[in-house]
């Protein structure tokens, strides 16, 4: 006797007419659900679609596979080589129109005439929308996971291996940068084969920094002033500010204070130790536990990220820093010696954006961490404060 | 562990025994299944405002708490995505990401209405050639995806910054509505765990 079998969903019915197999029959109608073991008619029908796609076994198989790798090639992104495992030509193939839309076409003249599709190039053709195909998907696991119907059907769910895999790039758009890279290099190389190779004059030190002073080539540091000065300097306010601690003028690398001396009109912009010590005991700290965890580890690998040279120090550097709500560094203070002294080894002045004070001490929240550089290239960062709002918990 | 008392069955594998192993057991995963995972979960927790209470939760219901224990080890398994801030070198071992898989599905699941209609919602602006903008539920989701998405990912990161619009994230929350879709089904598990190793294995 005839069985029919149907797996229904909103958009997608799969009828399903065949015979079980006698010798079970018995048992199974006991049970009242017989097995279906041959299959004589399948049909799909889709919501909106007048005709069902129809077919024998191999309709069904063929629909298996197809609609199980397309699926799948949805999920990954990793294209699936099309082609049945028997090597035939695939009656069904699916193909992505749009995000959103997908195209099924089916070989009619192949399927022994049974094919809804009467057009003359014998293809039968839709658009199918993801839910619609995703109602495909789930009416074919459905089918598969009853074990009353076709049990020797299962569905191949192996990933495609690497050699299977095909890019999703095209050729051209992954040949575009290395030919892009190619051509610059071969046109810098033209560029600089014009620029004369500069020419260097090996001079006495001394004589270079007066050279330069009269020609003026070294802007910002004031005539009279000579490198060696810069130390004592009372023309420095940043400087004399630094030093909380006396031993810290006298520790600071030479070329530090040249450096300072260089800049000296921006150093002004600048705010001094005191400043930030007040913007640090007047901003309002940032308590959320949430944030403070997000700014942590943000703050850890900026600085981390910025920090590529190894370490010159045989101590500890302990930094208090001043971070905004945004994660900008808005300011950091030495809390050891060392941290001064070692002060233009880390990168945290290089990350400091400076903002105006007046804009920030008014109520723009504030969260302090402690950032300890170690001489083993490891740095740690923690809330100054601990967790404020994990005190106020317990 | 339950394993010592007869009567019940050791629970935490149960959940996870359907799918099968795609490497050697001992393999971590490779990068792409990390970074798939916690973007859907992102997805996930973009759909349903308790989404990131209900990830822990659906991991007690599951029995799953051999494998992610609490707050604290998801957020270390979720940071193995590279693209996180704050990414961690840690690797992802098969098992947690059988786990992560099985709940991410069965979230899904649970949100399977909310997703067809969402996904019904956009299919239909886009026949009317409207942006997703029209529709209070859709924009909700797209807006509440990219701000976790940019509020976690790191931006120096080149993966990130493939994502600089609003489109491009845009078209990434829908892509990953739609395979949430797929998790939903029959075989969803299992075809998620397949998927995430495609062109993975050797």
């Amino acid at each position: 006797m005839t069985i029919q079998r149907q797996y229904s969903l909103p958009n997608c019915r799969l009828v399903l007419e065949g015979w079980g197999d006698g010798a079970s029959a018995s048992s199974d109608f006991m049970e009242g659900r017989p097995v279906m073991t041959i299959l004589t008619n399948a049909e799909c029908h889709f919501s909106g679609q007048e005709k069902p796609l129809s077919g024998d076994r191999e309709f069904l198989e063929n629909l298996i596979v197809s609609v199980n790798q397309y699926a799948q090639q949805m999920l990954s992104g990793v294209t699936h080589p099309i082609g049945q495992k028997s090597g035939a030509a695939p009656l069904i193939h699916l193909s992505q129109t749009d995000p959103s839309h997908h195209r099924l076409t089916m070989q009619g003249a192949q399927t022994n005439g049974k094919a809804a599709s009467s057009d003359a190039s014998g293809e039968n053709q839709m658009v199918l929308s993801t839910v619609q195909l995703f109602d495909l998907v789930e009416a074919i696991d459905q089918m598969i996971a009853d074990a009353q119907t076709l049990p020797d059907l299962y569905l191949d769910l192996t990933p495609v291996p690497k050699r299977g895999a095909v890019s999703q790039e095209p050729v051209t758009s992954r040949i575009i940068p290395a030919a892009l890279g190619v051509s610059g290099l071969a046109i810098a190389a033209i560029a600089l084969f014009f620029i004369p190779v500069p020419e260097f004059e090996i001079t006495e030190p001394e004589i270079q920094t007066e050279e330069s002073l009269e020609n003026g080539l070294t802007p910002g540091v004031e005539p009279g002033s000579t490198p060696d000065s810069t130390g004592q300097d009372p023309e420095e306010p940043a400087d004399s500010s630094l030093s909380e601690t006396p031993s810290s003028d006298a520790s600071l690398p030479d070329e530090a204070s040249t450096d300072e001396a260089g800049t000296e009109g921006a150093d002004t912009d600048i705010p001094s130790q005191e400043e930030i010590e007040e913007l640090f005991t007047t901003a309002t700290p940032i308590a959320d536990s949430d944030q403070l965890d997000d700014l942590t580890a943000e703050l850890r690998e900026t600085i981390v990220d910025a920090w590529n040279q190894p370490a010159t120090f045989e101590e500890n550097l302990e930094y208090r820093v001043g971070v905004s709500e945004d994660g900008q560094i808005v300011g950091y203070r030495y809390a050891n010696d060392a941290a001064l002294t070692y002060a233009n080894d880390i990168p945290l002045g290089d990350l400091t954006v400076f903002p105006s004070l007046d804009s920030l001490s008014e109520d723009a929240p504030i969260a302090q961490f402690r950032v300890v550089f170690l001489p083993s290239g490891v740095v740690e960062v923690s809330p100054w404060y601990g967790r404020l709002g994990d005190d106020g918990d317990s | 562990m339950q394993s010592s008392s007869p009567p019940v069955p050791v629970s935490s594998p149960v959940a996870i025994t359907s799918l099968p192993s795609p490497l050697a057991d001992t393999a971590a995963c490779p990068r792409r299944t990390r970074l798939h995972i916690d973007l859907l979960l992102l997805a996930i927790e973009a759909l349903d405002l308790g989404g990131s209470e209900a990830l822990l939760k659906t991991a007690k219901d599951l029995e799953l708490q051999g494998i992610i224990e609490n707050r604290v080890a998801l957020w270390r398994l979720r940071s193995t995505n590279p693209l996180r801030r704050g990414s961690q070198r840690r690797s992802m071992s098969l098992d947690e990401a059988r786990a992560l898989v099985v709940i991410t599905c069965h979230l899904a699941k649970r949100l399977t209405v909310l997703i067809r209609q969402l996904l019904l919602e956009h299919q239909r602006l886009v026949e009317k050639d409207l942006s997703p903008d029209h529709h209070f539920r859709l924009s909700h989701y797209l807006e509440r995806f990219r701000a976790h998405f940019r509020s976690r990912m790191n931006p120096k990161r080149a993966g990130v910054m493939a994502y600089s619009t609003d489109e491009k994230l845009n078209d990434l929350a829908l892509s990953l509505l739609s395979q949430l879709l797929f998790c939903t089904g029959t075989s969803g598990p299992q075809r998620l765990w397949s998927s995430l190793f495609d062109g993975e294995i050797a």
